[in-house]
């Protein structure tokens, strides 16, 4: 009979039954995507305001009551700040309310004639209200509307220079008035193009070296997934030692045993459907989190699924070992939640104080973890996803994970019985 | 009829304890063959080495003329076995489950679906085939467990204490079902029990099992002719070697002897099971074997009353396997 198919008869009954066990799959599939999204949302805060990731916002209304140039020209500028949340309104009677309502932080206002006060060179002013309760921002709003207003206080200057210029000159004394006005706008456009210019690339530049790369923020997602993932993949321990003792129990394995199957296919399908179960596992969790929270998952998918294989055959054989080491099924079942509990901190895949695992730091943790398999499933994960890894690049990661279950299925089957 | 089984001297032995000592037999083609005997009396361990399960000690068997220990797949192939326990996986459904039993035994495509179909006809359960088997009665839970040792067609069923927490109705309905299996389909059966009636039923020739021996082997009808009558089991105040001597003179009795009385029901520490006074002989049974039970049960009353010796229970077995089995071991089966 062939070996292979009834190997897998075995494996898809064994899938049909773990697969058909909802509690488990609540445990194996959702707790970990639960638990990885949780912390990673409860400490992002923490990261991002130790690394400057986020940008303060301020909420506010705007109200462009002028008709000119200069009013449109500052409504636009404050639009375009990331900083600020922007509202438009249509009058500054109702920015005033909704205000002092509380819907915002603040309005601006542009009053009617602030363009043509500042073409007749005259002082104009942005009118800014402050919701009475967060006074704390009234400096962090003023001192933005000053910002936006600027090119457009720096242009109202400059007309007005222009022209005492040329009043002075007396060049254009009989000239008639349209000719005027447009030598001073191509004057003032010529220079306000070159202070443009200017900021845009300016004489002095100043560089700066952060800590941390700001192009992309930190996602600790990333972090925490990967080390979920291998976490929750061993609470399957637990499952594989009970199931061991179920079958003997329920008399399922004296039938087996009747059957022609060879004692290889009996232990070997199981061992299949428990990795393919790790593979899903780890498929679902890592697509949740790519899908939802921009987890990544580097350029590797063969790597991933290289080191997913081997942690399934890693948990397989550890479950093995534990129903043949465990008296009961139920001592097997609560080892197995144990160990699945322990092993992953100990083992410092988890990060601390930031976003790399612990056991990246060293310390009794990296030395720790060398000897537990789950370091070497997470750092393969972590190798692939931050485009480090290929499949080549973790083979020692996968070497390690193998030689974990070589050493787990010696043990087992060195103490396995069949009557 | 060539013979589907021969057992040769089968000894399976853990430690020190022999839990089958020596066991032989041999099972014709289409026969159903009993073995009865008490709980522990080597059945199970026996059925276990037959079908692969336990490797023997020593000893061998062929089955299908096939040895056991050295063509265990040709062995396999052929037998079906049905355990005492629901080996069944509970959250799939019967129909999944049979699938794969099929499929172990090298079954695929429409040949595994016809005898899905076929084994589940023959245990009456083809409309509940897609409900989880925990969803089953207890009896409908043994009537799957028997499909699942049915579906790869084998020609020796080994059923191992099939009735065990069954209601009457499923118990007939096994019954049934195993007559038909050896009537229609010519299946060869070895049964097991510790209930004499479903191996009088059933069984063509009968096993006694006990202590892990063969201690009488026949058809039940030469087995019961053993006894030629009934025997009495009566519990006695006092009794000594000249009374036994007057009751295995009565006109009536064929034989009389001293039985070791079973373990008492309570602990002396738990209160006054003693019914005899302080100081009395501890009551002792006794077992008489009889042409007639009826008028040597009289005769002995009569003995005993001259006697001036009480009784403290009487128990009268008419010829049947459980008195055979009295008669051979001094021991009820199922105490």
């Amino acid at each position: 009979m062939n070996l292979i198919r009834t190997t897998l008869a075995i494996t898809w009954k064994e899938l049909q039954v773990t697969l058909g066990d909802r509690g488990l799959l609540a445990v194996l599939f959702l707790l970990p995507l639960i638990f990885s999204t949780l912390f990673s949302l409860s400490q992002q805060g923490a990261l991002d305001e130790a690394t400057g990731a986020t940008a303060l916002t301020v909420e506010v209304f705007v109200v462009n009551e002028d008709d000119g140039i200069y009013g449109a020209q500052v409504a636009e500028a404050l639009k375009s700040m990331t900083v600020l949340e922007v509202e438009e309104l249509a009058s500054a009677g109702e920015a005033d309310t909704r205000v002092g309502e509380g819907e915002r932080t603040a309005a601006i206002i542009i009053p009617a004639g602030f363009s043509a006060g500042i073409d007749a060179y005259r002082p104009v002013s942005l009118k800014v209200v402050v919701d009475p309760v967060q006074q704390g921002f009234a400096g962090v709003v003023v001192g933005l509307a000053s910002f936006a207003a600027s090119p457009v206080s720096i242009q109202g200057e400059l007309l007005e220079g222009t022209r005492t210029f040329l009043d002075e000159a007396g060049v254009l004394r009989d000239a008639p008035p349209e000719l005027v006005r447009a030598v001073e706008a191509q004057t003032v456009g010529a220079i306000m193009a070159q202070l443009q210019e200017m900021r845009n690339r300016p004489p002095i530049a100043v560089a700066s070296e952060g800590l941390v790369e700001p192009s992309e923020p930190l996602n600790l997602i990333d972090s925490f997934m990967p080390a979920f993932a291998v976490m929750f993949a061993f609470f399957l321990v637990g499952h594989i030692g009970q199931t061991f003792h179920k079958e003997r129990d329920e008399g399922t394995f004296r039938r087996l045993l009747a059957s022609p199957l060879s004692r290889a296919s009996i232990v070997a399908g199981p061992m299949v459907a428990y990795m393919i179960v790790v593979v899903l596992q780890v498929v679902f969790l890592f697509g949740v989190g790519a899908g939802l929270f921009k987890l990544k998952l580097g350029d590797s998918l063969p790597g991933l699924l290289v080191v997913s294989l081997a942690l399934g055959l890693v948990v397989s054989t550890f479950g093995l070992l534990l129903g043949v080491l465990a008296r009961t099924g139920k001592q097997a079942d609560t080892l197995g939640t144990l160990v699945a509990f322990v092993l992953p901190f100990i083992s410092g895949i988890f990060p601390m104080n930031g976003v790399q695992p612990a056991y990246l730091s060293g310390g009794v943790l990296g030395t720790m973890g060398n000897y537990i398999p789950h370091m070497h499933a997470a750092e393969g994960y972590r190798l692939v996803m931050t485009g480090e890894g290929t499949v080549e690049t973790v083979l020692a990661q996968v070497g390690f994970l193998l030689i974990f279950a070589v050493i787990f299925f010696v043990i087992a089957s060195r103490r396995l019985r069949f009557d | 009829m060539p013979h589907i089984l021969e057992a040769d001297k089968l000894v399976k032995k853990y430690g020190d304890l022999a839990a089958v000592d020596g066991i032989s037999f041999d099972v014709e083609e289409g026969e159903v063959f009993g073995l009865l005997g008490p709980n522990g009396a080597g059945k199970t361990t026996t059925i276990s080495m037959l079908t692969g399960v336990l490797e023997p000690t020593s000893g061998t068997a062929r089955i299908g003329g096939h040895d056991i220990l050295t063509e265990p797949k040709a062995v396999k192939q052929i037998n079906g076995l049905v355990p005492q326990d629901l080996a069944l996986y509970p959250t799939l459904s019967a129909r999944t489950n049979l699938q794969f039993f099929g499929r172990i035994y090298g079954l695929r495509g429409k040949a595994l679906s016809e005898r899905v179909e076929d084994v589940l006809r023959v245990v009456a359960l083809t409309e509940r085939a897609n409900d989880p088997i925990e969803k089953y009665s207890g009896g409908m839970k043994r009537r799957i467990n028997i499909a699942a040792g049915l579906v790869h067609q084998p020609r020796l069923l080994f059923l191992d204490e099939p009735t065990v927490g069954v209601d009457p109705q499923s118990r007939n309905h096994i019954f049934e079902s195993v007559l038909q299996l050896n009537r229609d389909r010519g299946m060869s059966i070895i049964y097991t029990s510790h209930y004499m009636e479903e191996v009088e039923l059933l069984c063509n020739r009968v096993a006694i099992v006990d202590q892990g021996r063969i201690i009488a082997m026949d058809t039940i009808r030469n087995l019961i002719g053993m006894l030629g009558g009934g025997v009495i089991q009566i519990g006695l105040e006092r009794v000594d070697d000249e009374m036994l001597a007057a009751i295995s003179a009565l006109p009536a009795v064929t034989g009389a002897s001293r039985v070791a009385p079973p373990a008492p029901a309570t602990a002396p520490e738990e209160g006054p099971a003693v019914l005899a006074p302080p100081g009395a002989p501890e009551p002792t049974l006794v077992k008489i074997e009889s042409k007639r039970s009826q008028d040597a049960l009289v005769q002995v009353i009569g003995c005993l009353n001259e006697r001036d010796v009480a009784f403290t229970s009487i128990e009268i077995f008419e010829p049947n396997l459980e008195s055979v089995f009295l008669h051979l071991t001094g021991k009820k089966l199922r105490e």
